[in-house]
């Protein structure tokens, strides 16, 4: 039989199945390509999200008063701020409305910590989160048309017909609709209308022909005169969190340049508050980082030690492979049980009932809720069993020369282990915990359950006082419903990856200033 | 147990062990000169005994305190009474004849193996609290162990039925959407990683998918709820709006604001790590030979893959699968911020639907006492939550460890 048997159809069906395995070679290893870039683009995309999102959170939008007097309590110093903002604005009429809306465009806390500072006169206040909102642009559906009006016979302001067009446009009306007696009257349920011109500044109650009613609120101390126009609000304004005199004032007082915008200082040095405005994660912050310390205090050395007793000096038998067995569990039981764990010993303590006896056998309680004591001992507890594993593949690293050469010299085996394993194996157990302390940060499962997500307004004290921490404030900032929170949210968050990265960085400097130190 | 007082304790205790160091070591100098005798072990050996019988002593002032049942004002200061004696105790056994080194060597000996047992002591205490708080939960007249498995009917918030079906489904039901996510995006990059990349490229994109790892829930929680539950509904509309289209007739698919799909995929997105980094291991760990075999063979890799690798290392995947699920069933804060809290049995992923750790979450941040139904009702939730992802960890674990224990000799 010939070795070499080539018949052309032989060779075809060779040659397509060839080319048919070769495709399918290709989109397989298409296929691997893509899942990884889906994950790379998945976790990209979550990265930028968070980070477009928080930007707005570092800057805020401050105003300008300047007090003849600052007062002794809040009340007053309020009382001085809104009468100098009302003095800027110079309302035609001071009804109590106008007044109050003018008022509440900063909150009473914003003036709180003013009354303990030295007395300054001019002061920059930030202004509630609505405003900031608005200001910053995020008020979706406000429309600008630049007017030319003129003030001519007859009443109301005269406003050129194209204006007028587009106005009708944004209003989504057609031109003749909803007339009576031939005049548009503008409600409440319908898109806001403001005017600012060099001679009127108010709400345009309605519209008739050519021209509009002018219900004025302010002064125009000529500052609109060479470019008025019309602000078109669409929403209307009961469903608006900001009011139209509201609005009114806050242009104003940005054409007199008393607006500026800031950096959110409060957000790094001031705790939660019910004003997004004025809250911060400092109290988030310390209570995290005590945490922290207390976990390093506890899992560390325990964590050490247990790894050096498993490798150097229990005999493989049953119990190191029951605590073998133990400790790879625990690593992979919820976050969520250990905070169980410490809600029902640590918080709550356990009654065990005393056979033959009436009696019970009290084990633990007696810790309050949101200490970060609790917190420490319960995240110690959920780290442990990674400080244990990593140490031991640490410890493992030891080259055995080293063991068996300080043995010889007379050495008992715990000063070996003291004097040479230790040493060496430190820097792989420290990377491997501060990676472990990492994860821990971001932990909010087991606080939660220990009662750490009530309103902390001040740092800790001590590690019995109520604590909150990072995560967990992300978390209660993230439920609150008013839209403002959602930047501050998203600063946190990045305030805390920052904080992650760093501790990570640490670890692999760590390991790479000590990985070529090994003889 | 007031604060500055267990802080005055506690530095204290420190204070003293840190001192007793210098101290023993002072006075075994002193009375081996007075005896003129060489004390047996180096000097500093007396100093650490004494360090270690002081903090073992402190050790178990402070369990002596916890297992008080009648405290006074005296009870915060126990441990500082027994380190005292212990300090005292501990000085005045130092004799020249003593071998320091050798007792204080046993002593730390014994702390290194309390510390070791510390991980079974940990997993016996979760076993009995969660089964001390069970058994008080069904021991309540209104709760029955045959309702909380079979009925469906959770009003825990404000009736006081507990049937947890409906959480037991809404667990199962995010966590397949996220396997849907998770298991070929991270199947394939395992595959990716050990058959395909470079070294130059494994050494890039492995710490990548380690960040998707670290990053912490609450952020992945954020990000359901700020990008992901939000598309998610508009998906919905739009698929309404095609429905309505086609058929003509209004369609409208119930949706929600906090949908299972949001969560589902996002949940997915953390788990991808977990199934990669494990599969990659295992696919990594087949015998060579059998790879290069089929290679002299003439077959691509893919089709290596498929007919050597894939079955050889199957146990091994089905593994990781396991624990990947084990995770995303245990998982919290993705679930509590992007699911709701309404328990039903629903087939549409579009709705809100809820799950056992967001129950658990919602239970013990509420206002009840801590000995009413519900709270307790969250420990029974726990129990189930940790026999099931122990149940799961234990079979992938034994899956592995056959699988290798087979392929070992090749």
């Amino acid at each position: 039989m010939p070795v070499f048997e080539r018949t052309s159809s032989h060779d075809l069906r060779l040659e397509a199945g060839l080319k048919a395995r070769l495709r399918r070679e290709a989109r397989f290893r298409a296929y691997g390509l893509l899942a990884v870039s889906l994950a790379a683009s998945m976790l990209i995309m979550l990265l930028l999200s968070i980070s477009v999102k928080s930007f707005s959170a570092f800057t805020e939008h401050q105003v300008t008063v300047r007090l003849s007097s600052a007062g002794q309590t809040t009340r007053e110093t309020y009382t001085e701020v809104r009468r100098s903002l009302l003095n800027d604005l110079k309302p035609i009429e001071s009804a109590r409305e106008v007044t109050n809306q003018v008022g509440s465009l900063i909150s009473v806390l914003a003036v709180e910590h003013v009354v303990t500072n030295d007395k300054r006169y001019s002061l920059k206040l930030p202004l509630i989160s609505a405003a900031d909102a608005y200001l910053k642009g995020r008020g979706t559906g406000t429309f600008r048309l630049p007017i030319t009006t003129s003030d001519g016979f007859g009443e109301g302001v005269a406003v050129s017909s194209e204006a007028m067009t587009r106005i009708f446009e944004r209003l989504n009306l057609a031109t003749e609709e909803q007339f009576e007696n031939g005049s548009l009257v503008l409600t409440n349920q319908m898109p806001s209308v403001l005017l600012f011109s060099g001679s009127h500044v108010g709400q345009v109650t309605s519209i008739k022909a050519e021209r509009v009613f002018v219900q004025e609120r302010f002064e125009p101390q000529g500052l609109f005169a060479d470019k008025p126009f019309v602000l078109i609000v669409e929403r209307p304004q009961a469903k608006r969190l900001l009011s139209d005199v509201q609005i009114l004032a806050l242009e104003v007082l940005r054409e007199t340049g008393q607006i500026g915008v800031g950096f959110n200082t409060s957000f790094f040095i001031s705790s939660d508050s019910t004003e997004a405005e004025l809250s911060g994660i400092l109290a988030a912050l310390v209570s995290s980082l005590l945490i922290i310390a207390l976990v390093a205090a506890f899992a560390i050395p325990l964590g050490i030690a247990s790894a050096l007793y498993l490798e150097e000096f229990s005999q493989n038998g049953r119990i190191k492979s029951i605590i073998t067995v133990n400790i790879n569990n625990l690593a992979a039981v919820p976050n969520i049980v250990y905070g169980l764990l410490g809600a029902a010993i640590l918080i709550n303590g356990i009654d065990l009932p005393i056979p033959f006896t009436e009696l019970y056998l009290r084990i633990g309680g007696g810790m309050g809720r949101g200490w970060p004591i609790v917190g420490g001992i319960v995240l110690a507890l959920s780290v442990l069993p990674t400080v244990i594993i990593t140490s031991r593949a640490a410890i493992r690293a030891v080259p055995r020369f080293r063991r068996e050469a300080a043995l010889a010299l007379g050495a008992t085996r715990m000063q070996m282990v003291r004097d040479h394993i230790l040493p060496q194996s430190l820097p792989g157990m420290m990377t491997g915990s501060i990676i472990g302390l990492a994860q821990a940060v971001g932990e909010a499962a087991p606080l939660l359950m220990l009662g750490m997500f009530a309103f902390i307004a001040e740092p800790p004290q001590g590690v019995t006082d109520r604590a909150s921490a990072l995560p967990v404030l992300i978390y209660q900032w993230s439920t609150r419903a008013d839209q403002a929170w959602e930047p501050l949210t998203a600063a946190a968050i990045i305030v805390l990856l920052l904080f992650m990265l760093l501790m990570n960085a640490v670890a692999v400097w760590l390991r790479v200033r000590y990985e070529g130190r090994r003889v | 147990m007031n604060s500055l007082e267990s802080f005055l304790t506690a530095h204290a205790v420190v204070a003293l062990s840190f001192f007793a160091v210098a101290i023993g070591r002072a006075v075994a100098l002193h009375r081996a000169r007075k005896a003129a005798q060489y004390p047996k072990s180096s000097a500093i050996y007396y100093g650490w005994l004494t360090a270690f019988v002081t903090a073992f002593s402190a050790m178990f002032g402070f369990v002596l305190m916890w297992f008080l049942t009648f405290r006074n004002e005296w009870t915060p200061y126990i441990p500082l009474m027994t380190a005292s004696l212990g300090f005292f105790g501990g000085l005045a056994v130092i004799r020249p004849a003593l071998d320091a080194r050798y007792y204080s060597e046993s002593l730390f000996l014994q702390f290194m193996r309390l510390a070791a047992g510390l991980a079974v002591f940990t997993t016996l205490a979760i076993i009995l609290s969660l089964l001390f708080e069970t058994l008080s939960f069904f021991a309540h007249d209104d709760v029955s162990i045959v309702e909380f498995f079979l009925s469906a009917e959770w009003g825990a918030q404000s009736s006081t039925s507990y049937g947890a079906v409906a959480l037991f489904f809404g667990t199962l039901f995010v966590t397949g959407i996220a396997l849907c996510v998770a298991g070929p995006i991270g199947f394939f990059c395992a595959i990716y990683l050990s058959e395909y990349a470079s070294p130059l490229s494994r050494r890039l994109i492995k710490p990548f998918l380690e960040i998707l790892a670290g990053v912490p829930t609450v952020v992945y929680g954020f990000f359901a709820i700020l990008v992901v539950s939000p598309a998610m509904q508009e998906l919905a509309d739009g698929i309404s709006a095609v429905l309505t289209m086609i058929t003509g007739v209004s369609v409208t698919l119930p949706n929600h604001p906090k949908n299972a799909l949001g969560a589902g995929i996002v949940l997915g997105i953390m788990i991808i790590p977990y199934i990669s980094s494990l599969s990659d291991d295992i696919l990594r760990s087949v015998p060579r030979k059998l790879k290069t075999a089929s290679f002299g063979l003439g077959s691509t890799t893919s089709e290596t893959f498929r007919y050597v690798i894939f079955p050889v290392a199957l146990p091994g995947l089905m593994g990781a699968l396991l624990l990947a699920v084990s995770r995303a069933i245990g998982e919290t804060m993705i679930v509590v911020m992007a699911v709701g809290q309404r328990a039903k049995l629903t087939l549409n992923p579009f709705e809100d639907v809820t799950t056992i750790t967001a129950q658990i979450v919602s239970l013990m941040t509420g206002s009840a006492g801590t000995d009413s139904p519900r709270t307790l009702s969250a420990f029974a939730l726990g129990a189930v939550l940790f026999a099931i992802t122990l149940a799961f960890n234990v079979i992938a674990h034994y899956v592995v460890q056959r699988q290798r224990k087979y392929y070992a000799g090749l």
